[in-house]
């Protein structure tokens, strides 16, 4: 369970209101909001697509991380205390930003998510706003190797999701090209979950973010070294990129584990791509926060050539510089 | 008594509200078992905020009162159980348009409707180790007392009566949908806390009309 010295009732709507009075040039909420769930990104653009992220409960992905910048999504839903964000908190943003060209609904694959999700559609539906569902199904071991991808779960995939489709919604892209944009940008994004047992010295992958069993364990080697290895060949074979496809990773080092751990870590998956193949640009950070136990999440994204120039400039947040 | 007036509903849903609220710990420590443990913050989040609005305001009709009460715990609560449990109070409004007072047989065609919602939204079947469990158990019982010409008592006693023993078939299942699934085995032996919350709720529409 997620522990906060604030009160878990109203931890939720006292984060998106200190955030908005942090930083009141760059993020606020919706005036009169039945939760205050939801930060916005400043200034409201009504005239594109609009990409409203929500996921998970409360920490993942990192609020600040996603609209407290340019250039990541318009609109973070924020959930309670380990639930989903409301279906209402997110139709209610969408009315506010009002946009006629549409919105992409960004979410992890959890059920909770996606019923939320599905229901937020209807509701803007009925007041004649466009929307498509994007959920992200990017951990790999979070089913059966040998079960369709659909059934996977999402775990940090999103992020890229989010930033090349921002990008092109702000350069003027229908909601139509988006939708296909990212299933495509989705297709090519693998994650998992790599965990260091301390009692039986194991490195394990495909750890569950709620303490689901690993899927596969290791007890040759107890090192971040190993462990980079070993998710890196893991991941490059389920993506199995084209040649001309360029690779990026990203690292999320949750509370639970040390800022040093983490670039060790990610320095040593970069080294180890370089004979293989090399990784563009790794982007270690602080992305989301769940995890109850010694654990990096990683994600590859095998880039289509055609999408790199959405990820040439460095992404800096108040949580992480992606 | 064969029907049901919105106030009478009104206080039963007020003492529905207690129950779940004072049955947090309960429900948390099964979901902590199988799952990820926030059903019972989920629930007694939903259903406080329901115990505020039915304290402010009382409803003139039981359409409304259902609409504004599964409203509020979609509003309020989030995850799956705010979207499952919030159809289980708007999924099948149409049975209580125009009515009041709501008949026996109303109100089993509510639940058979809000049934029906709950299980094409969330695409779930028997079986699957969910509340919906529950709540196919509590819906045919209550079909059946009403087709019998049940009063009022007897008929939500049935309900309770289904829900109860929906719930405890749980208990053998291994879960197949939601973030449950994932513990496999583990969930065997255990009943599931969102078919339990449903007994709890059926059980205290009972009380409430015994």
């Amino acid at each position: 369970m997620l522990t906060n010295l604030c009160n878990d009732d109203t931890v939720s709507s006292d984060f998106t209101a200190a955030m908005a009075s942090i930083y009141p040039d760059r993020v606020g909420t919706v005036p009169g909001s039945f939760n205050n769930r939801a930060l916005l990104r400043l200034p409201v653009e009504s005239d594109r697509v609009n990409l409203i992220v929500s996921a998970g409960g409360f920490g993942a992905p990192f609020p600040d991380g996603m609209v407290a910048c340019q250039g990541l999504a318009d609109v973070s839903v924020v959930g309670g205390k380990c639930a989903a964000p409301s279906a209402y908190d997110i139709y209610e943003a969408a009315r506010y930003i009002n946009s006629q060209k549409g919105y992409l609904l960004i979410y992890n694959n959890f059920m909770g998510d996606c019923l939320n999700n599905d229901l937020a559609k209807e509701l803007m539906e009925i007041d004649g706003l466009r929307s498509s569902l994007i959920p992200y199904n990017d951990d790999c071991l979070s089913v059966d190797p040998s079960a369709p991808r659909s059934e996977r779960t999402g775990l940090l995939g999103l992020h890229y999701g989010a930033r090349i489709a921002w990008q092109m919604a702000h350069e003027g892209a229908d909601l139509e090209t988006l939708s296909a944009v990212l299933e495509t940008v989705r297709a090519r994004t693998s994650s998992m979950n790599v965990s260091f047992d301390p009692d039986t010295k194991r490195v394990q992958l495909g750890r569950g973010i709620s303490g689901e069993p690993p899927r596969i364990e290791y007890d040759e080697e107890f090192s971040l070294q190993f462990a980079a290895a070993k998710a890196y060949d893991y991941l490059l074979a389920d993506l199995s990129p084209r040649e001309d496809e360029t690779l990026y990773v990203l690292v999320n080092r949750p509370f639970s584990v040390n800022t040093e751990d983490l670039y060790i870590f990610s320095h040593a998956m970069q080294t180890y791509a370089q004979s293989r193949v090399p990784i563009r640009r790794m982007s270690p950070g602080h992305y989301t926060r769940h995890f109850y136990y010694y654990a990096f999440g990683v994600c590859m994204l095998s880039c289509p050539k055609d999408l790199t120039k959405y990820l040439q400039d460095v992404c800096c947040t108040t949580a992480f510089i992606f | 008594m064969y029907t049901i007036s919105a106030s009478q509903l009104q206080d039963a849903l007020l003492h529905v509200c207690d129950v779940i609220i004072d049955s947090e710990g309960m429900l948390t420590e099964l979901d902590t078992i199988i799952g990820d443990g926030d059903h019972g913050i989920g629930m007694k989040t939903g259903f406080s905020a329901m115990r505020t609005l039915l304290q402010k305001q009382r409803f003139e009709d039981a359409y409304t009162l259902m609409k504004e009460s599964g409203m509020m715990l979609i509003k309020v609560m989030g995850g799956t159980s705010g979207v499952i449990f919030g159809t289980l109070f708007i999924g099948g409004l149409s049975a209580l348009k125009d009515k009041d007072p709501v008949t026996v047989q109303d109100f089993a065609e509510y639940i058979d409707l809000s049934t029906k919602a709950i299980e094409q939204r969330g695409k779930v079947h028997q079986g699957d180790k969910t509340m919906y469990d529950a709540l196919c158990a509590a819906r045919d019982e209550m079909l059946r007392a009403s087709g019998e010409g049940a009063d009022v008592s007897a008929f939500f006693r049935a309900g309770a009566e289904g829900a109860e023993r929906g719930a405890e078939s749980t208990r053998p299942m291994m879960s197949r949908i939601g973030r449950s699934k994932n513990f496999r085995d583990k969930t065997v032996g255990h009943p599931d806390s969102g078919a339990v919350s449903t007994s709890l709720i059926f059980r205290a529409l009972a009380d409430s009309f015994s």
